[in-house]
């Protein structure tokens, strides 16, 4: 899988190595920015009340 | 290895002596090309190309998604924990400039004289998830207040870092016990240190009109079924007198909720606005406030 995304990228070696970083960087940020909060409000959260 | 494996073999046919030593003799010609050879045809054997990259994705993905689930580990204790305090530092801030903004405090805040304002207003309900308050408690830190909505709703209120009013309880003012909770660590809350409370350690609220001084009295801990300690008496039916309590409900031990560490405050004293703020968060407000 991922050696098939490192043959689609183009370039010499470094363009390749930043190319991979950034993509891995916008991924990431994607998940904390978008996907983790929408996953956080179906997880159940700790509870911090007291109720019968 | 190698070695090994062609004596084994050699012994396993040991009835013809002959037989052996030609046996013997093939793997070690074989030896000199064997690593460039035999071995990755041997691999191509068992796994074809297309089994092994099938395997190959699989592994991948699960790789992948391990890694994501330990990103939202991340996430959730640091990330979106310094996001929330964040989000809760201007949200007192914006707090704080709209009271200010209303009924101005003397610049000199804090410097009055005067420490008796009588009995305290009682504060105005709000409705359900409505933001009336201030939570000031100096030794937990600078910046350690957060503000107070009225319920308990996890999704839109706990999870955001407020404080959550027990929409039974009493009113800031009114005689019996006022009763938030909030989360101990993550979501913003700033209340981890909490056991660091000595007694005698002032908790701040402040409102629209003033300022409620309390008195952290003691802690309790409890099982999540411990309603009673929300009670206008704490743990007891008894009439409610005129003691007023602050009692902050959150979970035990850190990062755990099998228990709840309860603090209560008694009420000492109240602050009208135009008297300024307590001199022990008057640093605090002023900075909000400007």
């Amino acid at each position: 899988m991922y050696v098939a995304l490192w043959r689609i990228i183009p370039g010499p070696l470094w363009l390749r190595v930043a190319i991979s970083v950034a993509a891995a960087s916008v991924v990431v940020a994607a998940l904390m920015m978008f996907v983790f909060p929408w996953v956080d409000t179906f997880m159940t959260p700790k509870d911090v009340t007291v109720r019968q | 290895m190698r070695a090994l494996s062609a004596g084994s073999r050699g012994a396993g046919g040991g009835s013809k002596l002959g037989h052996v030593s030609s046996e013997t003799e093939a793997p070690t010609t074989e030896d000199s090309t064997e690593p460039s050879v035999v071995l990755p045809r041997r691999r191509r054997d068992i796994f074809s190309d297309k089994s092994s990259s099938v395997l190959g994705i699989v592994g991948e993905s699960l790789i992948t998604i391990g890694a994501i689930v330990l990103l939202f580990l991340v996430w959730q204790l640091y990330i979106n924990n310094a996001v929330l305090a964040n989000e809760q530092a201007s949200i007192t801030k914006d707090q704080a400039l709209a009271w200010a903004t209303v009924s101005p405090s003397p610049v000199a805040s804090g410097t009055t004289a005067q420490t008796d304002f009588g009995p305290p207003p009682i504060v105005a309900p709000v409705k359900e998830g409505g933001q009336f308050a201030i939570l000031y408690i100096p030794r937990l830190g600078p910046d350690s207040q957060r503000a107070v909505r009225n319920g308990v709703d996890p999704v839109s209120v706990l999870n955001h870092g407020y404080y959550g009013r027990y929409p039974d309880t009493q009113w800031p003012g009114e005689p019996g016990n006022f009763a938030v909770a909030i989360h101990r660590t993550g979501w913003g809350s700033s209340f981890a240190d909490a056991p660091k409370l000595q007694v005698g350690d002032k908790i701040y609220l402040e409102t629209a009109h003033g300022y409620y001084t309390y008195t952290f009295r003691n802690y309790e801990f409890v099982l999540p079924t411990a309603v009673n300690v929300v009670l206008p008496v704490p743990g007891s039916e008894a009439p409610v007198g005129d003691q007023m309590l602050i009692t902050i409900t959150t979970c035990n031990p850190l990062l755990g909720d099998a228990e709840r560490l309860i603090t209560y405050g008694v009420f000492d004293s109240w602050r009208p606005r135009s008297s300024g703020a307590p001199p022990a968060i008057a640093a605090i407000v002023n900075k909000e406030a400007n």
